[in-house]
């Protein structure tokens, strides 16, 4: 090999992409030219500086923002009647119940708040298709909502999560504690101004380790 | 082998997933499949298109996007197939509409300062404390340097160099990522060095001179 020909394939040598006649060509000729050599050190000194570039890192507030921007779609979507295999699940009868879920202050969510988890026995009595504890709670959730959807908002880190009772009854989740809390109408927070007849109990939840604290606005169509 | 290909130890210190998995989870309607691909690449898709637009805020934005349409199009990934050259294709073609968009709005704004829109800023150094403050500086300033000479040179050398470099993937992924022939992606890497080379050996140059 030539100079002009080694240098043609100096980039794959240094990565390792030439077959080895290829590679013991250019190693040979290498090693009589001081130019090449020079070359091959250059390119290889270029990759060194940019695998030393520092790494950002994803702001805290990447995870709530892509859910902010895909519930926004979905909803227009969904508006737009376009159901695809996300499509939330659609009831049979004339009666739509849609559901909101409300963020509150976290005073009942502290640290050293008892949140008793759903165990064993729970599991024994629910259908068998359910998978997990969080199916369960899940599952209980919005059946006591009279709902087959609804959207959780991670009180944390403000994650939008879409939940349909369909998916949950088939799909295992990770496990998921429960804790009780006042009604909507004694505490502060967005249900305080709805009607109480529209709204139902709020609740605190574990889910993936992540307190959260939801309520319901029942609409009936 | 880049870094999405390796084992994943789950933040529970459960077994890893492989993202095959986790993106046939999500098909199959198990959100946690995606938010586990979404804290397992998000830095690095954000790193990605940084490198290739330099531009913090507007990488921000586009990372964004991209786990937004992986989310949206779901559907459209086949089981089987790997999905870290998806994922980067999406964001490949997200930064390079960009930059397109980018390069048509300077052309037409009269009072645009491409000099200060090209400044490369450094944020979120790691380890800080483990170097010398001259070490800090001079690792800085090697880093705008290389960061300032990838934005000169065009960008069908600046992704090949970015996914070879940054992210380790071999050239028939870059192939695949860049829906580009494998003998394409490889002289595209060897140009792209070259280029490099240059633009760093004239940007020397150049500060010299100033110096005197």
């Amino acid at each position: 090999m030539n100079c002009h020909q080694v240098r043609e394939h100096l980039s794959a040598f240094i990565d390792k992409d030439l077959d080895s006649d290829q590679t013991n060509a250019i190693k040979a000729h290498l090693i009589r030219c001081s130019q090449c050599r020079q070359t091959r050190d250059q390119l290889e000194k270029i990759g060194h500086m940019i695998r030393q570039m520092a790494p950002l890192t994803a702001p805290a507030d990447m995870q709530f923002r892509i859910y902010s921007s895909i519930r926004h779609k979905v909803t227009r979507t969904d508006r737009r009647l376009h159901f695809g295999w996300r499509s939330v699940f659609v009831p049979a009868t004339a009666m739509i119940i849609g559901v909101f879920i409300g963020i509150w202050s976290d005073a009942s969510l502290s640290p050293g708040s008892p949140v008793p988890m759903i165990t064993s026995e729970h599991r024994d009595h629910a259908d068998t298709t359910i998978q997990s504890d969080a199916d369960i709670m899940l599952a209980g959730l919005l059946d006591s909502a009279g709902v087959d959807s609804a959207m959780i908002v991670d009180a944390d880190t403000r994650i939008i999560r879409d939940y349909n009772l369909d998916r949950y009854v088939h799909q295992p989740m990770v496990p998921v504690s429960v804790d009780f809390i006042p009604d909507v109408g004694s505490d502060s927070g967005p249900g305080e101004a709805k009607s109480r007849d529209s709204v139902v109990p709020a609740r605190s939840y574990v889910l993936d380790n992540v307190p959260m604290r939801v309520g319901y606005e029942r609409t009936i169509y | 082998m880049p870094a999405g290909d390796q084992p994943h130890l789950e933040r529970d210190g459960t077994m890893p997933i492989s993202d095959d998995d986790l993106m046939c989870r999500f098909q199959q309607g198990d959100e946690s499949g995606f938010l586990r691909l979404l804290e397992r690449y998000q830095d690095r898709i954000l790193n990605f298109i940084f490198r290739m637009i330099n531009d913090r805020q507007l990488a921000e934005d586009l990372t964004q996007e991209v786990f937004v349409r992986i989310y949206m199009n779901a559907g459209r990934y086949h089981p089987g197939s790997r999905f870290a050259p998806w994922l980067y294709r999406i964001a490949s073609n997200l930064a390079i509409n960009e930059l397109r968009r980018r390069k048509r709005w300077r052309f037409v704004t009269i009072d645009s300062h491409p000099a200060d829109d090209d400044r490369m800023v450094i944020t979120d150094l790691e380890d800080e404390d483990s170097i010398s403050p001259d070490q800090h500086v001079e690792q800085k300033e090697a880093a705008e340097e290389v960061a300032e000479a990838l934005e000169r040179i065009p960008v069908k050398y600046r992704a090949p160099l970015i996914l070879r470099e940054l992210e380790g993937y071999d050239y028939e992924e870059i192939a695949q990522i860049l829906d580009v022939p494998r003998g394409t992606v490889k002289s595209r890497l060897n140009r792209g060095r070259s280029l490099l080379v240059t633009a760093l050996q004239r940007a020397r140059a150049t500060a010299s001179a100033a110096l005197g």
